[in-house]
């Protein structure tokens, strides 16, 4: 088989997305196997290659042929990294809630280990919605899935808790900042800088709107506790990033 | 002869359950079998052809294996499901329906 011939198959396939790597497979070889049948014919291998059609065109016809395939795949990559970003945010949060009772000398979680992991939760789950809605190319149907779904758990979350609008309000904010920072930082240390004051100043600001005093210390050990979150998050972002594009590579 | 493409959309369908309704072929002898019957009117292009066997297979209409040729090569076969087949029937009568209607509006002379 020629490479030309090859390369076509190949664009083909990788055009149609097919998340399953024995279904594209599968397309290459019947493609290869029309290839060797129309080449032996008297108009030879130009002709058919001509009479194929336009290769852009049959790759979005592929697409659209596996389309729920890959909503399917996309979405369970969102789920499960929103999945482990929780699982993530529980953790860290825990870690930072431990507590060393000197009189017994043993650990124990601190009385708020359930209100700050359900607010580590709701930032874990707000960040993957803005790395989600504002990826490179921006897509508006992607800006909706992501911004629709975290509406649904957190009017779920609301209803079940009442309190929780506030925590989900502020979580929202500061993944916000958190990605705008991001985006618009030119190196990592200062977007580590950046995220970290403003996450600081986020926390503080928060405190003293419910009337608890938070010194600038603390504040600041507490946007430590959620930039140590929010980075967490965004490598298990992309790693499923990195994860989901490796499933659709041909080669 | 070139056709409207509004007159060719749908065709696709009825006529791949129909030869396929006879027996299992694969894709490059569908092509040259609806050329062939149509005296060279459908000249169907292989981008068309594959997207569509694939959407209907997923569609439960058709099944596919590979088998291998005489010559030894392997290939793709198609052929109808019981669903494909139904609807291979009810697109058939569907279709003589419309052109039975159509010729009588135009006149056998003009059709």
């Amino acid at each position: 088989m020629p490479d030309d011939i090859d390369a076509i198959i190949e664009r083909i396939v990788e055009a149609a997305r097919i998340p399953s790597r024995g279904r594209r497979d599968e397309l290459r070889r019947e493609l290869r196997s029309h290839f060797e049948e129309t080449g032996r014919m008297p108009e030879g291998l130009d002709a058919a290659v001509a009479r194929f059609g336009n290769i852009a065109d049959i790759g979005d016809s592929f697409r659209r042929v596996y389309r729920r395939d890959y909503i399917a795949f996309y979405v369970a990559k969102v789920v499960g990294c929103a999945a482990a970003a929780a699982m993530a945010a529980i953790l860290i949060e825990g870690v930072a809630s431990l507590r060393l009772a000197t009189n017994v000398d043993a650990w124990y979680l601190s009385p708020r280990f359930a209100h700050a992991a359900a607010f580590g939760v709701i930032l874990a789950l707000a960040v993957v919605v803005a790395a989600e809605a504002t990826r490179a190319p921006f897509a508006w149907s992607r800006a909706l899935f992501s911004l629709g779904g975290f509406v649904i758990v957190s009017a779920g979350a609301s209803l079940l808790n009442a309190s929780s609008a506030g925590a989900i309000a502020t979580a929202s904010i500061l993944a916000t900042i958190g990605i705008g920072v991001v985006r618009n930082a030119m190196t990592w240390p200062s977007r580590a800088a950046l995220t970290l004051a403003a996450f600081a100043a986020a926390e503080y600001l928060r405190h003293q709107s419910l009337g608890i005093t938070l010194g600038p210390l603390r504040a600041l050990a507490a946007g430590s506790i959620l930039l140590m979150l929010w980075a967490l998050t965004m490598v298990i972002v992309a790693f499923a990033d990195r994860a989901f594009g490796g499933a659709f590579k041909t080669t | 002869m070139e056709y409207d493409r509004e007159f060719l959309t749908g065709t696709v369908g009825v006529l791949l359950l129909s030869l396929l309704n006879e027996r299992e072929m694969y894709g490059y002898e569908l092509l040259r079998e609806a050329e062939r019957r149509s005296s060279n009117a459908f000249l169907l292009k292989e981008g068309t052809l594959y997207p569509a066997l694939h959407q209907m297979e997923r569609s439960g209409l058709l099944k596919a294996r590979w088998r291998n040729s005489e010559a030894g090569r392997a290939r793709k076969y198609y052929s109808l499901t019981a669903k494909g087949r139904r609807q291979a029937q009810s697109k058939r009568q569907q279709w003589l329906q419309i052109s039975a209607a159509m010729r009588s509006i135009l006149g056998d002379g003009d059709a």
